[in-house]
This record gives C-alpha cells, structure tokens and sequence, in this order.
C-alpha cells in the first residue's frame, strides 16, 4: 500500500518521491507482468515500460480512483496490448465444461496441484481470464478491483474469474490423469 | 435451485461474496448432492493452490534499470519546457530561479530535431511578436538569454542577437536562437518592422509595430492548424497563473506571445513572412513525443488567447495578460481549441483514456462551460 503523501509529493513533481513510489510498486507491477506473459524476461521488460508509464503519467493519476488499481490497469494493458502473443489458448465453452466436470467428479484427487502445472495452465486461458485471475490470486483484489483496473463491467469479471477456474480445474485434471503437459 | 446455480455460489464463496443467506442456501445444498460437494471441494483446492502460487520478485532492481531512460525522459521534457514559454516571470526571486535553470538546460542540448522545432517554433513566436500591438517593454534584463543553438550551419549573428525573439516574449523559459537565413528573409520581406524596432523592443524599449494584419492573420492560422494539430498533453504551461502578477511595465504581456505553433506546422500559407519556417518545420519534425506543441490560439476578435495546460484549458486576456478562465481539470488529452468567430466562445475536446472524446464549449460572456454534443 503506498502512502497517499508518498503519491501527493510525486504528482506535486518530488522525483525523489517519485522514484521512491516506484520502487515501492516495483515488485507488484513484476508479478502481475509474470503471471500474465509466463516468461521471466518479457515480464522484467513489460514491468519496465509500465514503471516508464507511470513514471511519465502520474500526473494524470486522480484520486478517485484507488492508486492499486491504476497500476495495474497500466501494466495489463502493456502486458495485454504489447506483449500479445498469438499461440494459442483453449476456448471456453462452459456446457462442455460442466459436461466434463460431472464426469470427473469421482476421480477425485486430494493431493495439490504441482506449480509447473497450475503457471501452464493458467498460460493457456484466453488473455482476458487470465488477467482476471492474475489480479484475483496474485493481487488480491476484489472484484470491483478488478474491473476498475480492467475496466470492465462487473459481472464481466465475475464471470471470467468463474469460468477460468472451471478451465484450469478441467486442464489441472488431463495433466493429473494423462500426464500431458504443455 | 439446481446444481448449475449452485456451481456460481460455490464460486463466489471462494471470494467471500456471499450473503448470509446464500451461504446457507449454498451448504444446503452441498449436504444433498455429493456431486457439488465434491465439485466445491475442488474448487477449493485449486483456490488455495492459486492463492499460494509463489510470489515472484524481480531478479534485479527494475526502478535502476531504468533510472537512465528516466534521465533522458526529464531532459526531453526539460527542453520542451524551454520552448514552450509562456507567461514571463513575474517576481525577481522567480525570475533568478528561472536564470540558473535556464544556464543550466542551454547547456545540454543534445537532439537535434528538437532543436529543429525549437527554431520552427522560435520563428512563428517571433513573428507573431514583432508584429504584436501592444507589445513593448517587459523585455528589460530577460533579453540576453538565448540559448546556444544553431541550426542548419546558419552561424548566429548580430540578427539573432537583435531579434532575440524568444527572450523578450518569453521571459525566463523559451529558447533557441533562430537561423539567421530566416531572419534576413524576413527583414527583407517586412520592410515595416526593422530590425532596430525588434531591438528596440528587446532591449526594453516601446515600440508599436501594431500592424493588425498581421495579428489578424497568425490567428486565423492557428485556426486552420486546429483540426489535426496534436497538442501535447505532457506540455505544461508554467507559471501561467503568475501572470497577473506582472507589473513592471510589461503590462500588455501575455500569453498571446508564444503561438508555439506546435510540431513545427503553425506554419500558413497566408503569411508571407511565414514561409521560411514552412522549410524548417518540413527539415524537422518533431516526434508526437517531443512534447513541443503548446499552441494559444487567440480569439477573433483578439481579446482572448487560450491554450491547453496538460489537463485544463487557460484563457488569458490578451490585453492584460491575466488569467481570466481555467477550465477543471478533466483527465484526458486536450486538443481542438476553435474559437467561435465572433470570439464568444471557445470549444475545445478532451480525449478520455478508453478512447472516447468529449467536447466542452466555454462561453466567454460568463465563463460558463457546457458539455457539447458531437
């Protein structure tokens, strides 16, 4: 959480308090860009530009929105708009998710999921879930959170967040069962 | 309620979103049906592993990575400024800060495209100036700063020293000499306005060129210039609110002197004098980024100057150099300034960060503002 002093003295044009904000939100702009883009290196350098962005615009920051949720709507932007990658990700077509669910249901298995396989699962959700997902899990944010920063309706992000949890459950489950990975 | 309407409460629970209600209808639920108690209890799992997924950190300070690229963003934005003077400094204090500022940034001019805008921009200002009514005086001790720029090979001469456009308009901010070959253009072309008259005025003296054509003219340029004309949001125009403050003498200055032209094109057919600049703007143009493009667009009837400062739009009268309006500020980039032609009001749009545009007329009876519809 940054002090609002910290933000007021570096819209007011304190460099010192600028950078000071900037290496206080570093790590936090670090680790949306990570889980997002799934590459160390493309994260240091989509991390970056944001800190760039915001070094540049934080005079157009204004109050009424929380300063959280302003940061990450810059860097998933850059990490959405710059870093797109065309591989491809699963559709999400949630009858044959509930379909295969029931299935799966006796299947159970109680142990966790390995980490490799839950960070290439989430690699493989549509750009928008994944970014919800990011946000929910790795910045704690609430829903509203959420859709400030994306800027998206509410129920929009309830509903990405709902089914990218079925689609990583259902993917989480083929790795377990038949051990393909990727 | 079916198992499909259960599965959203499930998922919400794991957000903590539910009411007290809904969390005893969810539990209900759960006891009855074996398969949504399993199904919830997965969900569960992968809520916790994702929960607990590691939190990474950068393997090396990213702020001093980019700490250099800070560095030349300020430079850039510092040489922005310099152009883009405004109002002159009002009181000493100000004006020797200003000074000590200005020794500084002259020595460091390193891109020469900027420098390029610089003398476009210097050139329109000075123009503009020179035939300016009611330009006289104020120029007093800010009349030697010029900074140490040549462009295309033109050696800085005794022209640009009588010239000295930016440093009598601007006060403590403009820079950039301007190439003495458009200076002897213009002197030829405008017998009217001698180079002593300019540095009559320079050096603090009044003169009264007050040739109304021309004024005439520069406005009707920045009009024309309006529609495409990016004006750069991260330009801000300082001290404008000092302004009123100013008193010693230079009483008919304001803001009106620095039509900046932005990126080099404030550049119109209409004036010959102009012309010149049209090649230097065409030999330099300067990045979208290059943040040299405050424009102050003067009304019509010339009573008004207005331009955009970063997030508000400052109207000053041209007569007396005070602020006379400033729009709240609106968070997007402000672009567009058209004046009415009969100058009673203003019209300008703000481009909102998910793409929008909203347009705003100022009505310059009451200073009232109204939302405009597209």
């Amino acid at each position: 959480m940054v002090e609002p002093g910290l933000i007021k003295a570096a819209q007011a044009g304190d460099r010192d308090a600028l950078i000071t904000l900037l290496r206080e939100i570093e790590t936090h702009v670090y680790r949306t860009a990570y889980y997002i883009l799934n590459n160390e290196q493309d994260a240091m350098d989509a991390a970056q530009e944001a800190l760039i962005r915001i070094y540049t615009k934080i005079g157009s920051y204004e109050e009424k929105a929380q300063f959280k949720t302003w940061i990450q709507r810059i860097v998933t932007n850059i990490c959405i708009d710059k870093f797109r990658r065309n591989k491809p990700t699963v559709s999400i077509d949630e009858h044959e998710l509930v379909f295969r669910e029931k299935q799966n249901v006796e299947e159970e298995v109680l142990s966790a999921y390995a980490l490799q396989d839950i960070r290439s699962a989430i690699d493989k959700l549509p750009e928008h879930h994944r970014t919800v997902v990011v946000l929910r899990y790795l910045q704690d944010f609430s829903y509203n959170e959420i859709a400030d920063s994306l800027d998206l309706p509410l129920n929009t992000v309830k509903s990405y967040l709902f089914r990218a949890r079925q689609q990583l459950q259902t993917l989480l489950q083929d790795y377990q069962k038949g051990g393909v990975r990727g | 309620m079916n198992c499909q309407e259960v599965m959203e409460l499930m998922q919400r629970q794991l957000d903590d979103d539910l009411g007290d209600e809904e969390f005893v209808v969810l539990n209900d639920h759960i006891r009855q049906c074996p398969d949504c108690a399993a199904a919830f209890e997965r969900l569960k799992r992968l809520s916790s592993d994702l929960a607990s997924l590691p939190k990474v950190t950068p393997r090396y300070s990213l702020v001093d990575a980019i700490l250099p690229e800070l560095e030349r963003i300020d430079l850039e934005a510092r040489q922005a400024e310099h152009v883009i003077a405004t109002a002159p400094a009002s009181d000493p204090a100000e004006e020797k800060l200003g000074e000590s500022r200005r020794l500084k940034r002259s020595r460091k001019w390193p891109s020469w495209s900027a420098v390029g805008s610089v003398v476009a921009a210097g050139v329109v200002a000075g123009l503009f100036l020179l035939n300016a009514p009611g330009f006289g005086g104020g120029a007093n001790d800010k009349a030697d700063f010029s900074a140490d720029l040549d462009h295309g090979g033109a050696a800085n001469s005794s022209a640009a020293e009588m010239y000295n456009v930016e440093g009598a308009a601007n006060g403590d901010q403009a820079g950039g000499d301007i190439s003495t070959d458009v200076l002897r253009k213009f002197a030829t072309d405008n017998p009217d306005s001698q180079g002593e008259e300019a540095s009559g005025a320079s050096s603090g003296g009044s003169s009264e060129p007050a040739e109304r054509d021309t004024r005439f003219v520069a406005s009707e340029t920045t009009n024309e210039d309006l529609g495409d004309e990016p004006v750069s949001p991260n330009v801000a125009i300082e001290d404008v609110p000092e302004a009123p403050s100013i008193t010693d003498g230079a009483g008919t200055q304001g803001f009106e002197g620095t039509p900046a032209g932005g990126e080099g094109e404030a550049s119109g057919e209409p004036v010959e004098p102009i012309e010149p600049s049209e090649d230097q703007a065409g030999d330099n143009k300067a990045g979208p980024d290059m943040g040299i493009a405050a424009a102050v667009f003067l009304s019509p009837d010339g009573l008004y100057s207005a331009a955009v400062d970063e997030y508000s739009v400052i109207i000053a009268s041209t007569e007396s150099g005070e602020v006379v309006h400033q729009t709240d500020r609106k968070n997007g980039h402000h672009s567009g300034l058209v004046w009415s032609e009969d100058g009673a009001q203003l019209t300008y749009e703000v481009q909102l960060d998910h793409g929008a545009a909203e347009k705003y007329v100022i009505s310059t009876s009451d200073w009232t503002e109204k939302k405009a519809s597209h």
